[in-house]
């Protein structure tokens, strides 16, 4: 091989000089920095589409190659995620019930906080609505086996810190309970009005049940009840203790015979929303009618 | 003295109807050769580990074509793999000149054109392709967790890369081999009807 022949030849100047040309090229792109410079930029720009099919293919091809070499890893990972969507399936069984109780154990602890004096049953989860009734009466999934007590308050918080009172427990059996709530005529409450001191029965009227309403009865001739004032237990007949959260009033107007005053009452909590609740079993001056002592 | 005459050049002599033919296969030759050699790069844009095809490509045209093509053909496929790995410009350019231009000397002085000569040509070319990289990313600059960079992205690419000679030896085959061989023959055969004219 004769390289000194070569290295004479036109071809090696040439070779040379193809050389200094990238050299300097090499020196410009290089000397841009982080910025394209415009050598490569119009290289790229020129580029473009074709890089921008090739990359589509070479997705598109990859794509494929991957579906038939990696068909046993996938259907391996199939079966592992198989396996484990039950696993998460039996866990979510449980999942539900676990964050219902959680909330309303937050919420029964937000009554003990207030109501030091209040003893509550264990979260009580609402079974089902009673069929056709007016008066949104429900089953609990709690009974006389889980300590419950016949006319035992049904509280729950909504989330404020107050105590709601929903009704009373009226049916009982070893593990189910029927609560009867303050839409029901059958149910009676000793009520004040918050801002007036202006006392009162709290009792269903199916009129206003429909519409999610309670009635408040017996409100003197000359009271000055209005609208928003806020409506809770008196607790002088020892049946529910002081200050249990009715509702507000939305209208007022006087009775027919005209000797006294009624006010409709509006619950704070929407019962067929209700998913769990508590049973008030005891609290100070249960049982003590005022007067009494 | 007085201006001297002119002498009028001999006038270029037509070629013949073979030279012609040589001439009219040697474009077309070429042309095909570029675009496999473009057609190689494509794969390349893909992203991720690639081999370097325009590496064998570059190196299979040097083994047929004549020094100048050959640079051409390397300007090229460096070009290409600067543009799809994101290098500097010319960098790749400048190996890939200098690797052509030593391959068709080595074709044309020492070696015999055959798959086995290409292929360890293309292997050692990649090779030092991969090892230049490395020394100019890894060890000149220090760049931390540089033997990744060795086992996970260069070794994996020269190994494709020579796997990937074998497709590219195969697509420039045909138009490298059959179309020079048959150009050859209709060379030979006008050179020798020249020579009898003469």
């Amino acid at each position: 091989m004769n390289l000194n022949a070569f290295f004479r030849s036109m071809k090696f100047r040439v070779l040379l000089c193809i050389l200094a040309l990238l050299t300097g090229i090499m020196l410009y792109s290089v000397r841009s920095g982080g910025h394209t410079d415009r050598l490569t930029g119009f290289l790229q720009g020129i580029t473009g589409p074709f890089r921008k099919t090739a990359s589509g293919i070479h997705r598109e091809v990859n794509e494929r190659l991957d579906t038939y070499y990696n068909s046993k890893a996938y259907r391996e990972e199939n079966r592992r995620l198989r396996e484990q969507n039950e696993i998460l399936n039996k866990q979510l069984i449980g999942y539900d019930d676990a964050v219902r109780e959680r909330d309303a154990l937050r919420d029964q602890l937000g009554i003990k906080e207030k109501h030091e004096d209040f003893v509550l049953s264990e979260p009580c989860g609402v079974l089902m609505p009673t069929a056709n009734d007016l008066t949104s009466e429900f089953q609990l999934n709690m009974g006389e086996a889980d300590g419950l007590t016949l006319n035992a308050p049904v509280v729950c918080s909504a989330g404020t810190g107050s105590v709601n009172l929903i009704g009373v427990v009226t049916k009982l059996s070893p593990h189910y309970a029927t609560v009867t709530t303050i839409l029901s005529p059958e149910l009676s409450v000793g009520a004040v009005v918050l801002e007036t001191g202006d006392t009162g029965i709290a009792e269903g009227d199916l009129k206003y049940a429909a519409d999610g309403n309670t009635k408040m009865i017996y409100l003197d001739e000359n009271s000055s009840v209005e609208a928003h004032n806020l409506v809770i237990t008196a607790g002088t007949t020892g049946l529910f203790p002081y200050g249990l959260t009715i509702g507000n009033v939305t209208e007022t107007g006087m009775e027919s015979t005209s000797l006294a005053k009624y006010a409709v009452i509006r619950p704070v909590i929407d019962f067929s929303e209700l998913k769990t609740v508590s049973v008030l079993l005891d609290f100070a001056g249960k049982g003590e009618s005022f007067g009494e002592k | 003295m007085g201006k001297s005459k002119r002498q009028k050049k001999p006038g270029r002599q037509s070629r013949t109807r073979s030279e012609k033919r040589t001439i009219r296969r040697n474009f077309i030759r070429k042309s095909l050769s570029i675009l496999l050699l473009l057609l190689c790069w494509f794969p390349m844009l893909g992203g991720g580990v690639q081999p370097l095809w325009t590496i064998p490509a570059a190196i299979c045209i040097s083994m047929y074509e004549d020094m100048y093509f050959c640079m051409a053909a390397g300007v090229i496929a460096g070009f290409g793999i600067d543009i799809a790995c994101n290098a500097p410009l010319g960098a790749n350019a400048i190996y890939l000149v200098i690797c052509c231009t030593f391959v068709c000397l080595l074709f044309e002085q020492v070696l015999r054109r055959s798959f086995l000569h290409y292929w360890v040509l293309t292997a050692a070319c990649s090779l030092l392709h991969c090892a230049l990289f490395y020394l100019m990313n890894g060890v000149l600059f220090r760049v931390s967790g540089r033997e990744l960079l060795w086992t996970k992205i260069l070794f994996p690419s020269f190994i494709r890369t020579v796997l990937a000679a074998v497709p590219v030896y195969v697509c420039f085959l045909p138009l490298t081999k059959l179309l020079t061989k048959r150009v050859r023959s209709i060379d030979a055969a006008a050179i020798q009807r020249d020579r009898e004219e003469r």
